[in-house]
């Protein structure tokens, strides 16, 4: 008899900081790892998860900064902070913030037992912000100019970018052979909102001039796009904001936004019985914004000479702002924009040992022998509006007995450089519930972290891979 | 195995989070935020070349130019505007001796304030006078209410120009303003 094992999957949680996932990456037990690696080594009957229960996650990360430096209850005044902020951090820090929720999900195997397929989708909801610090115009609505004659302001320290969507996918995952396993993921994305403006530039300069007192000249050369906002910028726009945002959710989630399409790829490969290689790509894909469209553009040239006259020709500081206005116009366009997703690149390098083989007929899991044990390696990238993120991982998995394995993991990245994550897999009888807690360190003083995530979970499941 | 396993599990995850404590934060302090730039930038440039002074073969020994500044009670500069220092400099290689005035008037035309320099004749080299003028919260009210300046320069009596002398005088000018928004 075939014994079915249901295992309820309620990820509730929430904070965890930065997008990579790196415990849950390869940890194959839990079929939400196909999520991170459409090619990675699953092995089971069927799953699905709860509707909205099955995967709830948050992510917030920053670099140079932390709420305890602004918001501190330690009474130095928050403007001395602040201060203190722009010393410390520069344009290549940033705060990000990154959020999903799993719908729906659900997979099932095909074909022979010994050469299985399997089939997974679902859909679920993500809002993705990525937002530098933009250092030289803090500094000018800080400081002003006069302490800064010399120096450029780079207008194109203003890079951020939000996006609130929905993702319908269905990934197929094949074993070719023994040692190797691919899989892909097609998706199709509906944005329900975007602001993105990251392709700035612009500098603003004074120096001692040699007549005038400065050569004083601004160059923009900015663009902020957004869809689906279009209603909630306009200035005589007096709905309510919250129910009106529920309701354009409501509309919008199913494919009633603007669509894009993309996919991930990867595979798993075993050059030899105790060495796995796998890598993947997820997100590798682009949302075409045609709905609701409003763009704005600050573009132009212009130098400041104030009043300029030899007391014959016309010159006015009044003419002067207009000449400015005239110079570098604000615009409003409506033409339609592509996004590229956050492009995720993610490999490891695994190393098996304490071979345990299969005693008696045990129908929980196809394989006849599996390693106790494991060590390796991860890499993880992602492409953001600037340099790539990127983070490298060590870790070692366990599984002490057929229903608890754990994954323990050292990550160094942007965000730190002590990040100690711990996952645990606990299957009993027909239920799994697992744990995923990344920066565990972080949790001394939660208001110190720069990153933090935390993630739990209950999937029902038949069958089950253990490697 | 049971489900006293799964208490423990939760158990675990409970000890971590009740272990794991935040720093007192005040989110509030926001509202506190009070920023204090400071900006610089060029007021006028008025050059003229001796020869300018040569009309039609006669010396005109006065000029003068009303600019329209109602941008000091606008916007920022109206309601954030605490401090500012309008700094004058002028040079010489003219050999004749002058004086700049400039003043202030309001929305009526009316004279509220005056700015005087004097200016003394080129001797070989260049002559550079420099004043600041500064209003701060006692007067700053002044530059509020400024509406026009009339810049206007007068050349006292000497040795006769020609449409061929040498020579320049010019007026540089630049203010600098102290916001604090609240």
């Amino acid at each position: 008899m075939i014994k079915l094992k249901v295992f309820i999957c309620l990820l509730a949680t929430v904070v965890c900081f930065s997008q990579n996932k790196e415990i849950l990456y390869n940890f194959t037990p839990l079929p939400q790892s196909l999520l991170t690696n459409p090619g990675a080594d699953v092995k089971y009957k069927w799953f699905f998860g709860v509707p909205l229960l099955s995967g709830i996650s948050a992510n917030v990360g920053s670099t140079g900064i932390n709420a305890y430096d602004l918001f501190a209850n330690n009474g130095v005044d928050f403007n001395t902070k602040i201060k203190e902020v722009i010393a410390t951090t520069n344009r290549k820090d940033y705060v990000t913030a990154n959020q999903q929720l799993e719908l729906f999900s659900a997979g099932f195997g095909i074909g022979e037992p010994e050469n299985k397929s399997y089939v997974s989708f679902g859909m679920y909801q993500e809002l993705d912000t990525f937002i530098y610090i933009p250092t030289d115009l803090a500094i000018l609505s800080v400081y002003g100019n006069k302490d800064y004659i010399g120096k450029s302001f780079n207008l194109g320290d203003l890079s951020v970018k939000a996006e609130l969507l929905s993702v319908f996918h269905v990934g197929f995952n094949k074993p070719i052979n023994e040692k190797f396993t691919i899989g892909v993921r097609g998706k199709i994305y509906s944005s329900f909102f975007n602001a993105t403006s990251t392709h700035n530039s612009g500098s603003f300069y004074t120096v001692q001039g040699k007549d005038l007192i400065y050569d004083q000249s601004i160059r923009s050369n900015l663009t902020l796009n957004t869809s689906g906002a279009a209603k909630y910028l306009d200035e005589n726009y007096d709905g309510d904001l919250g129910s009106d945002l529920i309701e354009d959710t409501k509309q919008k989630a199913l494919l009633g936004g603007n669509l894009g399409l993309g996919f991930d790829v990867g595979l798993t490969y075993y050059p030899q019985k105790d060495i796995q290689i796998t890598a993947s790509l997820v997100d590798i894909g682009y949302i075409k914004h045609t709905q609701e469209v409003e763009s704005y553009t600050l573009k132009g040239s212009y130098n400041f000479k104030g009043v300029i006259t030899d007391f014959n020709a016309d010159g006015t500081p009044d003419n002067a702002y207009q000449d400015f206005k005239d110079a570098i116009q604000l615009d409003t366009l409506y033409t339609p924009y592509t996004t590229q997703r956050p492009l995720k690149f993610y490999s490891s390098f695994q190393y098996s040992f304490e071979e345990e083989r299969q005693t008696e007929c045990n129908c929980d899991t196809d394989e006849d022998s599996w390693y106790r044990s494991a060590v390796g390696a991860q890499f993880f990238a992602m492409s953001t509006p600037r340099a790539p993120m990127v983070a490298l991982t060590a870790y070692y998995r366990r599984r002490f007995f057929k229903g608890l394995q754990m994954k323990a993991t050292y990550t160094l990245d942007s965000y730190s450089y002590k990040n100690i994550g711990l996952g645990l897999y606990t299957k009993i009888g027909i239920a799994n519930f697992y744990v995923l807690a990344d920066n565990l360190l972080g949790y001394t003083d939660l208001a110190k972290a720069n990153a933090l995530s935390f993630q739990i979970g209950f999937n029902i499941i038949s069958g089950g891979s253990n490697r | 195995m049971n489900y006293s396993f799964f208490k423990k599990i939760i158990g675990i995850l409970l000890l971590m989070l009740s272990f794991s404590c935040s720093s007192d934060l005040d989110f509030e302090q926001a509202n506190q935020l009070n920023v204090k730039p400071v900006f610089t930038t060029n007021l006028a440039y008025f050059p003229l070349e001796a020869n300018q002074f040569v009309v039609n073969g006669v010396e005109q020994s006065a000029f003068s130019y009303i600019a329209n500044v109602n941008f000091f009670d606008k916007g920022i500069v109206k309601e954030d505007l605490v401090k500012a220092e309008l700094y004058f400099r002028v040079k010489n290689t003219i050999n004749r001796v002058y004086t700049y005035n400039i003043t202030f008037l309001d929305v009526n035309k009316a004279p509220i304030y005056n700015i005087n320099m004097n200016i003394p004749a080129y001797n070989g080299t260049e002559i550079v006078v420099e004043k600041t003028e500064i209003f701060d919260s006692s007067n700053i009210d002044i530059l509020n209410n400024t509406n026009q300046i009339i810049f206007s320069i007068l050349m006292f009596p000497g040795p006769p120009l020609t449409a061929a002398s040498p020579g320049r005088i010019e007026l540089s000018s630049s203010i600098t303003a102290y916001f604090d928004v609240k």
